[in-house]
Order: structure tokens, then sequence, then C-alpha cells
């Protein structure tokens, strides 16, 4: 469970990113962060992965309590946090297999056991026959699912996905969707920032609004079907990336 | 650490070396220099001291006293002198017996048809310092002493052939002062240039390192390359220093036993000296290395 009471963020030039955000994701749970550029979107991904350190509040994961977390301990609770973002952040000197291996490397897992993990990671976002191909000949819809498949070879309990359909067309965005909705049928919670309603319509799930750093709206339907609510979200130029302050 | 971390480990410094491969060459030449220079030189410098302490075992010193002092007054003075700790033996000289020792010192073709009385002579102490190795130390306490006694009255002059120790020693403390000056320039620039090889691999992997942390990689995991890197630094560094010092040692032996003939055996690589090469080398690597990850990568 993500527990966030109140939670700001500021940044030293004063920029004052989230405001006051509360709200509780359960385990499993697929939600979409929603607003436009600037809402606040990345911040609290980075907030999440302790990229960033919370100004005021306070933020839980699995208990957790991430301003207690010593900066020893933020990189066991990131090995439980799968990340994806916009611009797949993949090594293009390295093979696929190598690129989806790095989770498992780290933790200095042997190499007999990195093997059959990646090549089942691989096959679940349906890349097994590209593990010794280099990022660079691949397509940008496969190489975000390369992305997601290194998110998910430690098999996080939450799967965050920061703009994953940003660089995509309409096509790979809905494939990239459909796999990141059966990884949270699989029981991992997942959690996408994105601007792109169409996508919120196509594939419905519970959406956290965000505008200029307040959270302005919670449709709290926990992955149903239903269409969600964005009457009271400002509408943001859709092609425009989430450009937070850093 | 498992071996297949090491293994992990070292197969990426080995990729940073490949990356930035002229810089890592240029910083092994200047850790091999550095190494030469405090390893090798200073053992020379070493021997140098240990040779002149040697010399300096046999010491004699010969104390001129005024034509007019008294037996007694010699007496006495010799007496004192023989009082001293390290002093083996002294022998009072008449200005006969020391005009006949200067005879048999001089060319007899020199002193051909002289008056005998024109050989110079004068009564004399002839002081011989007990056998043993001397150190700056006991020159510098030997010297006082003899400033001592040549403030006596009776006393003219005091010959000392020990004095030239002395001129040789302040020379090997410029030698010293210099080379410890050089030394320290050429350090620095090995340990600069560690730095700069690592800041530059640490440059050219901030993708992958932003990736590793993202990943959940810790401190350790992702600094460790760039420590290994160092070491690998250091230890090439320390083996071309090594094979130097070896090739110049055979040089330098073959030049004083066939050129010059002399049945002297050169001792340049002592185990002392190699266990200096290596741990030198990789303290200076690691040096290098944690100085730029540290100013360099944050992670």
């Amino acid at each position: 469970m993500i527990e966030m009471y109140r939670v700001s963020k500021r940044y030293p030039n004063g920029v004052s990113a989230l405001s006051d955000v509360t709200c509780t994701i359960d385990d499993g749970e697929f939600v979409y962060l929603s607003g436009p550029s600037g809402a606040g979107k990345t911040t609290l991904v980075r907030l999440l992965i302790c990229m960033e350190q919370v100004s005021e509040g306070q933020v839980l994961v699995k208990g957790r309590n991430l301003r207690m977390l010593r900066k020893s301990s933020i990189p066991y609770l990131r090995r439980n946090i799968g990340v994806v973002f916009q611009n797949f952040r993949l090594l293009p000197n390295r093979t696929v297999f190598d690129n989806v291996a790095i989770g498992l490397e780290i933790r200095g897992i042997p190499a007999n056991e990195i093997k059959p993990r990646v090549l089942q990671t691989l096959e679940m976002v349906g890349l097994e026959s590209y593990a010794n191909t280099f990022p660079q000949m691949l397509s940008g819809g496969e190489q975000q699912r390369v992305a997601i498949a290194r998110a998910l070879v430690n098999e996080p309990a939450i799967l965050v996905a920061d703009e994953p359909t940003g660089n995509l067309d309409a096509k790979l965005s809905v494939e990239i969707l459909k796999l990141l909705l059966e990884i949270q049928r699989r029981g991992t919670t997942v959690i996408v920032a994105t601007h792109d309603e169409g996508l919120m319509e196509q594939f419905p799930g519970r959406i956290l609004t965000l505008n200029g750093g307040k959270l302005v709206g919670d449709t709290a339907e926990k992955s149903t079907l239903s269409v969600p609510d964005s009457s009271d979200e400002e509408e943001s130029s859709p092609d425009t990336e989430d450009e937070e302050e850093e | 650490m498992s071996a297949y971390r090491f293994l992990y480990f070292f197969k990426e410094a080995m990729k940073n070396i490949r990356h930035s491969a002229l810089l890592t060459v240029v910083s092994i030449c200047t850790l091999a220099v550095s190494l030469i220079m405090l390893g090798f030189f200073g053992h020379l410098l070493f021997n140098a001291q240990q040779l002149l302490n040697d010399v300096g075992k046999d010491l004699k010193i010969t104390v001129y006293l005024n034509a007019d002092t008294t037996v007694n007054e010699a007496e006495t003075i010799r007496e004192a002198v023989s009082q001293r700790e390290d002093v083996e033996s002294v022998v009072l000289l008449s200005p006969k017996e020391d005009r006949e020792r200067n005879r048999e010192l001089l060319d007899p073709e020199l002193i051909a048809g002289l008056d005998s009385e024109s050989i110079p002579g004068s009564p004399c102490l002839d002081i011989v310092l007990k056998r043993k190795s001397r150190v700056r130390e006991d020159f510098d306490a030997l010297t006082t002493w003899l400033g001592d006694l040549e403030s006596v009255a009776q006393v003219e002059d005091i010959h000392y052939t020990a004095q030239k120790f002395r001129v040789i020693y302040a020379m090997i403390d410029i030698v010293e002062m210099v080379g410890f000056i050089l030394c320290g320039v050429i350090l620095f620039a090995s340990v600069f240039f560690v730095f700069s090889t690592i800041k530059l691999a640490v440059y050219a992997r901030q993708e992958e390192i932003e990736v590793l942390r993202l990943v959940g990689a810790t401190d350790g995991f992702i600094k460790a390359p760039f420590y290994i890197e160092g070491l690998i630094q250091g230890l090439t560094g320390a083996v071309v220093a090594l094979v130097t010092v070896a090739v110049l040692h055979f040089r330098i032996q073959r030049f004083i036993q066939v050129e010059q003939g002399l049945n002297f055996e050169l001792d340049l690589l002592p185990p002392t000296m190699i266990l200096w090469f290596i741990v030198g080398g990789m303290t200076l690597g690691l040096a290098g290395s944690a100085f730029s990850v540290g100013r360099h990568l944050k992670v």
C-alpha cells in the first residue's frame, strides 16, 4: 500500500511542485496520475522512488516512511519499485538481455539464475527473440517493452511508469497500456503518469488528477471499467512532455 | 564479495579503461615515474648515506699545538682527549717526530737537498677514533667537540679528515630536498592523472549510473568498478616501475662490473622495494580514483 499524507514538495528555487497531496493506493491497484504539464506528476513519481525528498507531509510505501528512510536503504526500496520512463533509458551499448539483466546483476544473482529469469521476463513482454539485439535496432514500442521488462525482472510490488507512451504513436501506446494492465492483473500495483486522456478512456482505471501541484480529483474507481471523471481537470497540450522543475 | 560480483566489477573497470585508453596509459606512466622517483632514488640516496656511514668508520684527527706548548700542557690536553668515549687512542708527537713523519710522507725527490729543519714539524696529537659506523648526528657531535678543542689556547690547528663528510652530507641534504619537491610534484601529477581518467569514466558512464541507481544499485556497487580501475592503473604502474628498475639494475650492474671492472654487487630491488612499488602503486591509484569518485560521482 502507498499512503501519502499532506505531501508537499518545494524546490530550493522556491517553486512549489506539490502541495498538500493526500491519497492512498492499495496493493494491486491500477492508477493513473493525470494532469497537464507542470501539474506535479513527475515530482510525485520521483518522490515515490526517492529521487526527491518530501518537503512536508509523509509518504509511506509498504509501511515504510520515506522521510525516515536512511540513504543506504534507498537502493533496497527501489528494488521493490520498478520504474519506466518516457525516454526508455536503455543502455545503447548493451543488448536487450543485458539491459534487463542489470536489475539482477546489482543484487549479485549468479549468471546461471539470471539467464532464465531474464528470458522469462522478455517472454512476458513478447521480446524473447530480441534478447541479443541492441536497443537502437528496436521500435519505440519495443524499446519501451524492454524498459518494462527491466522494471519487472526483480518482480517488484509496485511499477511506476512516467509518461510511458509519451514517445509512442497511438497503436504502440495501446500495446504498452495492455501490457501494463496485464502486469497489474498479475498482482503488481501499477501507477501510470500520463496526460493522454484517450488512453485513460480506452483503459479505465482510478485517476488521480493533479493540477498546479494539488490533487484536484480522485475517481477512486480502482480499476473498474467505467470511464473516469476528469471534468475538474484543466486540459493541457497533449503533445507536450511533462516538464517538472528539477 | 563473491567471485562473480568481482568479475562483474573487473569487466566494468576494463570497459572504462578501454574507453579512455590514451589517458590511462599516460596515467600509468606517471604513476610508474613517481614510484621510481620515490622508491628507486630514495633507495639510492639511502645507500649513499649508508656508504658514507661505513666510510666514516675509520676516522683520524690531528691536533697541532703551538710550538711553545710545554710537555705538561700537551699531556694535559692528551689526557683530556683520551677521556672521550669514542676515542680509541691518542699519541703525543714531538716536533721532531712530526717532522720525521712528514719527511716520510713527502716525495724524496722534492725534499732532496733540503735542510731537515726546513720540513715543518709541530707538537701534535694523533687521535684515532673508535671504529664504528657513524651517522650524521655523530659527525655533528664530533664537529662541535673539535670546535671546542680548537678554542683551547695551545691548539693551533686541527686536521680533520671527516670534514669532507659534512660537505657530502650537505649535498645529500640538497639532493633530498630537491628530490622531495620533485617527488611531491610527480606524486600530485600521478594522482591527478588517475583522477582525470576516472572522471572521464564517470562522465562516460553517467547514463548507466543513472539507470543503476534507478534499479536499486547500492553506492558500493556503482563505485566499485571505478575503485578497481584505479587499482588496476596503480598495479600496472607498479609493474612498469618494477620492470624499469630491473632493466636499470642490470644495465648499471653491467657498467660497474664489466666496463669499470669493479667487483661490486648492486642491490636495487630488495623485497621491500618490490613491496613498496606494489603497495605504493595501488595506494596512489586508489587515492586518485577515490578523490575522483568523491568529487564527480554523486550517488
